[in-house]
């Protein structure tokens, strides 16, 4: 008997952590995908905000020299893709997913697999962009992340000019 | 990327065919709340605005990795066209993310002041009329490119436009606390220093519209510091208010409100010293992303307490993880409706139930739960 | 609990709201006409402007009979529809494959035309800024009708193992409203490319 048929108050109070955490990955409630997008967002949201205070520090006074142009680069560039499509999006598309249903006294959102698939899309995308950081030079260089800016000018992102291979992560 | 864009169409697709198909009975359109009109509009700036960011990264994956010539100046193509196309995804992506920020105002302004949100069609029309206006302005992330005198000034115009509706829906939200009956929780604090903060941040946009001075100020820390006014100082403040406002439905406890107050505190003082600040080294002639600066331009002082800054909003969104953290796992019970609301989900137990709604409600006003807590004075009477 | 205001509920309260299959590929037709967009307006904005190799009147020629093919094939999956509505299962079954044909006898046509343009005329998707736009307008379309062709031989699969009925002519009527879109965007493709491009 699957424990989706109960309501969650039913459910007996210790069940084993693997089995919460098969719910939690397969849930097509609105709810969870919900909080599921809202807790991405708020790590991300930590990330983004070490991105903001390694360049702060950088700039706190001149000619100081905490951090390399290139990796400076790099964090402006990951802290801005970071903070709009990891951090702001997915809170918009959290609390969306949590409140329309309920304020509309709906039970769940038009298309449940769909809305569970958009987010694991968007874990994805995530995580393929910070894989980045793995590349190159090694995390202190940040990797191979992207270094043109979160607006990726051409033709600074064209392969002539931009041979690391993010951009369009 | 490209997988994440695939997420938020999908997403957009289904917010909207909820809202347009599955409302409960009585709830027509102009019965929603503006949470819901908000984020409908929002899911329609996802889809027309969020696909041309796709085509656009396609276009550079082709010449990336398959050589092709999009933007290959030398074969006869365009790098500007790239801006063209980027922004025309970037600018109603803003709007995608200050539109629900709009509609957590919506919703808390209202409780917290005991009143009816004022002006309700003039803020639905407002909210269209923001995503129709917000689809063109887009060049004005380009005033500095070189475009012809007549596409600067329909830029200029169209940008200058949308900060009526805007204006118009600022005014509403102070019209509607004005004779309320105010409460000063943590949810209220993020929503008025919302309101004062996205009007100063909408101000310096304004001044950014008109060509000539972002000529002077395009690409400088002027331009940084009016889009985190915007992003941090509007968007961030009314999702904390929002955190606040619906954690005891979500979660079924009460989070700490003197931490609340004291994260509001930090994070005010922490935002302006940052954010205030950084408006001066822009006007002195700072550009952006610069990984240094030469001493005794002027800009030494600013950028230090910019910095000093970040330092008071770390703290506060430290104590806003650490609130949220012991109050899930030692809050008080928070019953249904510790707020006295008005809209459905707050008749949910909290949280509420996997399957929402035991019985699909039916609604006749806008306030359905001032409806039935008030059956002697229904707002159905005058609406 | 939750319930709210049911008194006022009258037996006659008739509330009908849109289906949410069909909204949902409006929604979808909408976003892949915003990607479609943004890949005209670039290729018409670069019509004349490559600077070198082969140039769209040296090696185009409009594919006539393969487009009639491809925008038959939207009158043969609407025959097909209406027919599974009024239950004529054969008949409906006759038009589907027949739908399906027609556009694979397109992508053939589209194959047939990149292989002499790539082989003969050596135009690639890097040898000039035209083969650029070309490729990647025509190749997005081709790729949408291979995503179409896919939906409709998965709805012959389920038609060969018995499991089609009736009540389904909804959601093919659905599946048909993109077919329509690829063959709308087709006609777009083919104005800008062959017509006005040339």
């Amino acid at each position: 008997m699957s424990a989706n048929t109960f309501a969650i108050s039913e459910l007996p109070a210790s069940r084993p952590f693997t089995l919460r955490l098969h719910e939690w990955v397969t849930t097509v409630d609105h709810k969870r995908l919900g909080v599921l997008y809202i807790l991405f967002a708020l790590v991300f949201l930590i990330v983004g905000g070490i991105e903001a205070t390694i360049m702060r520090l950088q700039l706190v006074r001149p000619h100081n020299d905490l951090v390399s142009p290139e990796v400076f680069n790099r964090m402006f560039t990951m802290h801005g893709t970071t903070m709009i499509f990891f951090v702001a999006m997915p809170l918009v598309f959290g609390f969306a997913n949590y409140l329309v249903p309920l304020m509309i006294g709906a039970r769940d959102m038009a298309f449940p697999r769909l809305n569970a698939f958009s987010f694991w899309m968007s874990a994805l995308g995530g995580l393929f962009l910070y894989f980045s950081f793995l590349g190159g030079n090694g995390l202190y260089g940040a990797g191979s992340t992207p270094d043109a800016g979160w607006f990726a000018y051409a033709p600074l992102t064209a392969k002539t000019f931009s041979v690391v291979a993010s951009s369009e992560y | 990327m490209l997988s994440s864009v695939i997420g938020s169409i999908g997403t957009a697709i289904n917010i909207i065919a909820t809202i347009l198909c599955m409302r409960c009975p009585g709830m027509t359109l102009g019965k929603m709340p503006l949470l819901v009109w908000l984020n409908l509009v929002m899911a329609g700036l996802v889809i027309l605005a969020v696909s041309p960011l796709s085509a656009a990264q396609i276009m550079l994956l082709i010449d990336r990795y398959l050589g092709g010539h999009f933007f290959d100046t030398q074969a006869g193509g365009s790098a500007v066209i790239w801006m063209h196309f980027f922004w025309i995804f970037g600018h109603p992506e803003v709007y995608v993310l200050v539109l629900p920020a709009f509609a957590f105002a919506s919703e808390i302004i209202p409780v917290f002041s005991r009143k009816a949100i004022f002006g309700y069609p003039v803020m639905v029309l407002a909210t269209i009329a923001i995503g129709f206006i917000g689809m063109s302005v887009w060049a004005h992330h380009m005033f500095t490119v070189g475009m012809s005198a007549g596409a600067n000034t329909f830029f200029v115009l169209s940008t200058m436009a949308i900060a009526v509706p805007t204006g118009i829906k600022i005014f509403n939200w102070v019209a509607t606390m004005w004779g309320g009956k105010l409460r000063f929780e943590a949810p209220m604090l993020f929503c008025v220093a919302f309101l004062f903060q996205f009007l100063v941040a909408g101000l310096t946009g304004v001044t950014l519209a008109v060509a000539p001075l972002d000529w002077q100020l395009g690409n400088s820390y002027y331009v940084v510091a009016h889009f985190h006014y915007v992003i941090v100082g509007g968007i961030l403040f009314t999702i904390f208010a929002a955190f606040y406002y619906w954690f005891p439905k979500a979660i079924g406890k009460r989070y700490n409100e003197a931490l609340a107050r004291l994260h509001f505190w930090l994070f005010f003082i922490g935002f302006h010293l940052t954010f205030d600040f950084m408006h001066v080294p822009g006007l002195l002639g700072m550009p952006r992303r610069i990984y240094t600066y030469e001493p005794g331009r002027g800009w030494d002082i600013w950028n230090l307490l910019v910095t000093v800054g970040v330092v008071f909003q770390a703290a506060g969104i430290l104590i806003f993880a650490g609130n949220l953290i012991w109050s899930y796992l030692r809050g008080k019970a928070a019953g249904n409706d510790p707020w006295d609301a008005w809209t459905l989900e707050w008749s949910t137990s909290s949280p509420p139930p996997v399957y929402n709604y035991a019985a699909i409600p039916v609604v006749r006003s806008r306030r359905p739960l001032w409806d039935l807590k008030h059956p002697e004075d229904p707002d159905w009477r005058y609406e | 609990m939750s319930t709210v205001s049911v008194d006022l509920l009258e037996s006659n309260f008739e509330w009908r709201l849109p289906s949410r299959g069909r909204v949902g590929m409006y929604c979808l037709i909408a976003a892949e006409a915003a990607i479609f967009t943004i890949f005209v307006v670039a290729y018409l904005f670069y019509i004349g402007k490559t600077v070198s190799g082969p140039k769209p009147k040296d090696v185009l020629h409009a594919p006539i009979l393969y487009t009639v093919c491809l925008l038959s094939s939207s009158i043969t999956v609407h025959a097909a529809v209406r027919r599974l509505v009024a239950g004529n299962m054969v008949a409906f079954a006759r038009f589907w494959i027949l739908t399906i044909l027609l556009g694979g006898v397109f992508l053939f046509g589209t194959a047939r035309e990149w292989a002499h343009l790539i082989l003969q005329d050596g135009l690639s998707i890097n040898t000039n800024l035209f083969g650029t736009t070309y490729y990647s307008l025509v190749g997005l379309h081709a790729f949408h009708v291979t995503m179409g062709l896919l939906a409709l031989s998965t709805v012959v699969l389920i038609y060969f193992a018995g499991r089609l009925r009736r009540e389904h002519a909804e959601r093919l009527e659905i599946l048909s409203l993109y077919w329509h879109f690829v063959d709308a965007v087709w006609v777009v493709v083919f104005l800008v490319v062959y017509v006005i491009g040339v």
